[in-house]
């Protein structure tokens, strides 16, 4: 009796954990007998990752995963070309022009542009978009609480900014609406770069409307920050399920050429390996690559040969990223204010081997601070950012320190939370080759950016990431004496000067010329020894054709389309 | 009984206390505590933002004025609003909490049905093929890191048996795909929660059992000439159970907060990753809006617990024990 009753328990579990297996019924069919196409077809949704958002408001989103869903769902003025940053395209506004120094800028808006609620784009709309970005009691929709935009900076050099940021004026008085499609800008100081500045995917419009009352969805009233209005082509398709999907579609009120996409599902992942596995298993069209894994992902699903654009069997995108991974030296610190001493540091770094040992090929060495994928990037336009452990030997005799001697061991600093400490190693035992000591002094990203403040480091870490393909963004932030994003102390009156002189060049490829000019000048003192450019290890499905997603680590939705019965 | 309820809620209070004051000094006085920093990233804040932004989250203030202002916004629901996403914190414990819970439930119920059965049965097949398999299995699930049992979990029904099936037979990998997911989204995280508690809860049940089989009252009940199934139901297991009920309520109050790798690994949109991100981001209102949560939760449970034990032995029941 006991018995047959311990059977029947064991078997009643057996058969349940079974037949909750058996429930797969969701399959998506696996036959892929879809003819070979090669002319795009409409239809199909693309699923595409991303972690959680902070915001997809456009008026405070920065991080690359917000800035996804901002670019499909919202047209800024201009557009980059994808594949030639240097290249500018119309977006919203059809034309552009400045004046003769660069200082007032005129966009003629598309007056097809439309709101994916119908309303139609006018200039009011950029200005409003503009000011709420610009003004520091700027509210949170979700909270109707003020919630200050971190972005603001993108319009530091429009007229009357300080006055918005200090609380004196609401408004940019640099901002002027000649009529519903003349959005006239002027700026403080000459700035021939600034369409690129308008190319950002967070500066489009907003329609007023919607950010104040609030979108209806199903008969309820949705906050702007969880459904917001845009003129992309594609809209929201349903307010965002937060750590779970953002689900957009084609948004039929779309002024430019209507994508072949019925829409783009962003699903969100909390780690990029579960991620992988999904694309793995045949249920996200587009993700990062799982670590370790690039080598059997190249075999399995084949190399994009621009890495940057993926069509069936050239699957793998490995392109050039516009970030950089540089040392910082204290420029302001008695010894390394050397530039000896920094030149024998920069050649000692063995970069190559910090790309592969640590990043399994991910990251590319760094031949200056300028990464490919910028308007105007030359390769090796820092001469010493290579490695030469003999140039780096006799950089050191000159600098007065031979083999090391007179050196006192040197602190390097870092943030302990960002798995900096593999690559801090390898350049530990680089320089402890030439001779320098140094010790690791390691703190949490707060902590250690405060310390970098102070002036308190001797050699530290810090990486950049471009806001706009253009030189300008590297050489001004990170070397400007006056730049708060200048942790290494660079100080150089004459390159401020040029930088600024740079931009009041409105000839296109005389600035370049200029600005590649100073970006050598600064090469040449090694203020920072720059270590890496960050690369795609993206992947994407078979049924995908013509996905680019950029050095700009933003994809182009508008082109890519779906083999049928994929 | 009820007396020892009421003792119980009162105890809680000073735990409340506790635990968030202690918090509160922990988020303020940690070095790197820094939101406005963690909220911007690399890029440099100027002094105007943070002064700003420290206005608007309330953080120019002593940490005594904010605790003060916690306490009385909290009596009136409101949990304030996350700096790194601006989003009411109620709101987002609204959103994860029932992500947890089901989770929790289903882990648990694997917990109590194949824990305790299959501690009983090895301890009924004592030194038998079944015993040793049930020993065996425990001793594997029980070192078994989590998330290389969640992976391998994955491969094998996620993907190997999809691409064997040609698609017609698989378990989803992530619970990302739903609003709430249906049930087959629960059973690979659910399974991956519960694995190494079922093997502890199976353990325990053997060992608990094996020891009152032993006793002599067990005997004096089958001299007095009871069924099996009456000494088992009636007298062992009741007394067995006890330990394993105290454990099993431990796990699953330590599942309502959250399972940070099961969460992590299976994409499950549960409190636990939340309370990590916040934790990362130095997004303190998320942190105690959601340790407060679970606080109550946990000691909800905590209570279930201690009434059971009153079910199971008449001794507290009766007040025959000082507890």
């Amino acid at each position: 009796m006991r018995k047959r009753n311990v059977f029947l328990i064991l078997a009643v579990a057996v058969v349940m954990v079974f037949s909750l297996a058996g429930c797969g019924e969701k399959a998506t069919t696996g036959s892929t007998s879809g003819s070979a196409t090669t002319t795009p077809v409409k239809g199909g949704t693309m699923s595409f990752y991303i972690g959680e958002p902070a915001y997809i408001d456009s008026y405070n989103c920065q991080e690359t995963e917000g800035m996804q869903v901002v670019q499909a769902i919202s047209d800024s003025l201009i557009t980059v070309d994808s594949l030639d940053s240097s290249k500018l395209l119309p977006a919203a506004a059809s034309s552009w022009s400045k004046n003769a120094d660069a200082t007032v800028w005129t966009f003629k808006l598309n007056p097809k542009d439309k709101f994916s609620d119908g309303t139609t784009v006018t200039a009011k709309d950029f200005i409003y978009s503009w000011n709420r970005i610009a003004n520091p009691s700027a509210k949170n929709t979700l909270t109707g609480k003020s919630d200050p935009s971190v972005i603001s900076y993108h319009l530091g050099f429009i007229q009357g900014y300080d006055a918005v940021q200090s609380g004196k004026s609401t408004e940019l008085s640099g901002l002027k609406a000649v009529d519903d499609y003349t959005l006239q800008v002027t700026l403080s100081q000459s700035f021939a770069d600034f369409a690129y500045v308008v190319t950002h995917p967070s500066l489009g419009p907003t329609p007023q409307k919607a950010v104040e009352n609030g979108v209806t969805y199903n008969g309820k009233n949705v906050a702007f920050g969880d459904m917001p209005v845009g003129n992309g082509p594609f809209k929201m398709a349903e307010p965002w399920k937060h750590d779970q999907y953002i689900k957009t579609v084609r948004n039929d009120t779309y002024y430019g050429t209507a994508p072949y996409l019925d829409g783009v599902d962003f699903n969100i992942f909390k780690d990029p390996e579960t991620a992988y596995t999904e694309f793995e298993a045949g249920n996200l069209d587009f993700t990062q690559i799982g670590a370790g894994k690039i080598k059997d992902a190249e075999s399995k699903y084949g190399t994009s040969k621009n890495g940057y654009t993926a069509n069936p069997n050239a699957q793998v995108l490995l392109g050039g990223e516009t970030s950089v991974y540089y040392l910082l030296m204290n420029n302001e610190n008695k010894y390394f204010k050397n530039e000896n001493l920094r030149k024998a540091i920069t050649l000692a770094i063995n970069r190559q081997a910090i790309c592969d040992i640590v990043f399994e090929g991910t990251r590319e060495p760094a031949d200056g601070i300028v990464p490919p994928g910028i308007a105007g990037y030359e390769k090796d336009t820092w001469t010493d950012s290579k490695y030469d452990i003999a140039a780096a030997k006799q950089a050191l005799i000159d600098a007065g320190y031979p083999g090391g001697k007179g050196l006192p061991t040197v602190r390097l600093s870092f943030n302990s939370d960002g798995g900096h400490e593999k690559v801090m190693e390898l350049i530990q035992a680089d320089l402890k080759a030439i001779g320098i000591n140094t010790t690791f002094d390691s703190a949490d990203f707060p902590t250690y950016l405060k310390q970098l403040d102070a002036k308190n480091y001797d050699l530290g870490r810090l990486g950049w990431v471009a806001d706009y393909p253009i030189e300008y963004n590297f050489l001004y932030p990170v070397f400007n004496s006056k730049s708060g994003d200048n942790k290494a102390y660079y100080k150089n009156t004459s390159v401020d000067t040029a930088i600024s002189d740079a931009e009041k060049i409105t000839d296109d490829a005389a600035r370049l010329t200029k600005l590649q000019a100073i970006n050598k000048t600064i090469g040449a003192a090694n203020p920072v020894a720059p270590i890496m450019f960050y690369r795609h290890h993206h992947v994407a499905s078979a049924r995908l054709n013509d996905f680019t997603f950029d050095a700009m680590y933003l994809g182009n939705f508008s082109k890519v389309w779906i083999t049928p019965g994929k | 009984m009820l007396k020892y309820i009421i003792k119980r809620i009162l105890q809680f209070i000073p735990v409340f206390f506790g635990v968030t004051l202690i918090l509160f000094l922990v988020a303020n006085y940690m070095p790197g505590s820094d939101p406005v920093q963690m909220k911007v990233g690399e890029k440099h804040v100027t002094p105007e933002l943070r002064k700003q932004i420290e206005q608007d989250y309330g953080l120019n203030r002593p940490w005594y004025i904010q605790y003060g202002d916690y306490l009385v916004k909290l009596t009136k629901g409101d949990l304030g609003v996350s700096i790194s996403t601006g989003r009411e914190v109620s709101d987002i414990i609204l959103e994860k909490y029932p992500f947890t819970l089901n989770l929790a439930l289903v882990a648990i119920a694997i917990e109590i049905v194949i824990g305790i059965c299959a501690g009983v049965i090895s301890a009924l097949k004592q030194r038998t093929f079944l015993d040793i398999l049930v020993t065996l299995a425990t001793s594997i699930s029980v070192s078994l890191p989590v998330f290389w049992l969640g992976l391998l979990l994955q491969y094998f029904f996620g993907i190997y048996l999809k691409q064997q099936t040609g698609g017609a037979f698989y378990l989803p990998i992530s619970g990302a795909s739903g609003a709430l997911p249906t049930w087959e989204y629960y059973i690979l995280p659910g399974i991956t929660l519960a694995a190494v508690s079922t093997a502890y809860g199976a353990r325990i049940m053997r060992s608990q059992l094996i020891e009152v089989m032993g006793m002599d009252y067990i005997r004096t009940a089958k001299a007095k000439g009871l069924s099996g199934r009456q000494i088992l139901f009636h007298h062992e297991m009741k007394n067995a159970l006890i330990p394993v009920v105290t454990f099993i309520g431990l796990d699953f109050g330590a599942m309502l907060a959250g399972a940070v790798l099961t969460e992590t690994v299976f994409n499950w949109p549960g409190i636990g990753f939340t309370v990590y991100r916040a934790i990362m981001a130095r997004d303190f209102q998320v942190v105690i809006g959601c340790v407060t949560v679970i606080l109550f939760a946990v000691m909800i449970i905590n209570l279930l617990v201690d009434i059971s034990y009153a079910f199971l032995d008449p001794r507290i029941r009766f007040g025959g024990s000082e507890e």
